[in-house]
């Protein structure tokens, strides 16, 4: 190989050029995250959170006013435990939802850390 | 049972043109063991189809084992790594124990929704007694695991830190119906997803007979929704999984 290859015009620059030149042929080609991808994967991504989110609240809030409502009828107290077991129930629900909600903002923020662009705690609000 | 003593509601699943005929269980042979019905249903039947096409898959592509991968073989190294990656980012090096346990579950959930996806098919995922006996298993196993690694310590994970001793009560009460919401939603969330998906597809098959000419716009339709339904067997199969992991998760770390 020769030294002089280096300072060819039709040859790439420096290393850094050529990268650029790779990862933009491979984003055309969409081996690479570009954007678009990533809303793309967004999307499916956010209904899979709507749903994980979501069902919690709703399996907790009917399970328990059943099962209150069972104990009712086995006691005879209708509808006191019935009463108590629904907003056990939306609480426990709600519990749920707001720690799977945390975990995914964890996730979240450490790809975005990953990535290189973290917000400060600051922009992040609450 | 004769067809005349059939009720409204099973009525909506023998019929052949009802969108719910897909869920029906059938069997083959009526076989009585005890006094027990332990027919040979469609279900196991299905079951034991996602099992043998995962093993035949993975015993064929990787009895090689070659150093560079084939195609084929590269499929295989990847279902390990994604799994393998799952356990380390959300339990970290302590999870590896367990990864026979939730690469066998991913696998034979991703395989069950998958093959539901074919014509004439039967998804067993769609039935909540089997999404429910899946999410037992996991809670079971989790809880079991928690207590053999931290002993009556366990009890801990029901109180948070921080809380006011008046509220305590409540707070423990309310932690410990969380606790035992999350098989019910893990199980709930499966088969809603394959019951509603596969619903919704024989509803608009069933359009397109009926709209003749016209029939055109919801077979257009079900073709961007079959894609749909492709997607969404994987993602609830992940998600499946990577709720197992997180539960290990819980039981290992003792945190929420």
């Amino acid at each position: 190989m020769h030294v002089n290859q280096m300072s060819d015009p039709n040859q790439p620059r420096s290393l850094d050029e050529l990268g650029n030149r790779i990862s933009k042929a491979r984003r055309a080609a969409g081996l690479e995250r570009s954007e678009e991808t990533d809303a793309d994967q967004s999307a499916g991504a956010g209904l899979g959170a709507a749903w994980r989110i979501s069902i919690e609240i709703v399996v907790a809030v009917v399970v328990s006013t059943a099962i209150g409502y069972g104990l009712d009828r086995v006691f005879e107290t209708k509808p006191w435990i019935m009463l108590v077991m629904l907003f056990l129930g939306a609480a426990a629900g709600i519990n749920n939802a707001v720690r799977t909600a945390m975990r995914m903002d964890r996730e979240a923020m450490a790809a975005m850390r990953q990535q290189g662009h973290a917000p400060n705690e600051r922009e992040r609000g609450d | 049972m004769s067809a005349s003593g059939e009720t409204e509601v099973e009525k909506r699943f023998t019929d052949p043109h009802s969108p719910m005929h897909q869920f029906e269980i059938g069997q083959y042979g009526n076989w009585q063991i005890a006094g027990l019905d332990a027919s040979f249903s469609k279900a196991a039947a299905f079951m034991i189809a996602a099992v043998a096409l995962v093993t035949l898959f993975l015993v064929l592509t990787t009895n090689r084992r070659a150093m560079v991968p084939g195609r084929w073989q590269s499929v295989a190294e990847l279902w390990y790594e994604f799994i393998a990656d799952m356990i380390k980012e959300t339990i970290g090096a302590e999870g590896r124990k367990y990864f026979p346990f939730v690469f066998s579950l991913f696998s034979f959930i991703v395989m069950c929704n998958l093959l539901g996806m074919l014509p004439y098919s039967y998804t067993v995922t769609s039935h909540i007694i089997v999404t429910l006996g899946l999410a037992l298993t996991v809670f079971i196993i989790v809880t079991f695991i928690g207590f053999a690694r931290h002993g009556l310590h366990f009890f801990s994970f029901f109180v948070p830190k921080g809380v006011p001793v008046a509220m305590l009560p409540l707070v423990v009460v309310i932690e410990v119906i969380s606790y035992f919401m999350r098989p019910i939603s893990h199980s709930v969330r499966l088969f809603a997803n394959m019951t509603a998906g596969h619903t919704m597809l024989k509803v608009f098959g069933s359009f397109v007979v009926q709209m003749g000419v016209f029939g055109v716009l919801p077979f257009a339709l079900i073709v961007a929704l079959t894609g749909l339904e492709v997607a969404i067997a994987v993602l609830q199969a992940y998600v499946f999984t990577i709720l197992t992991c997180l539960y290990l998760n819980d039981a290992i770390h003792l945190e929420h």
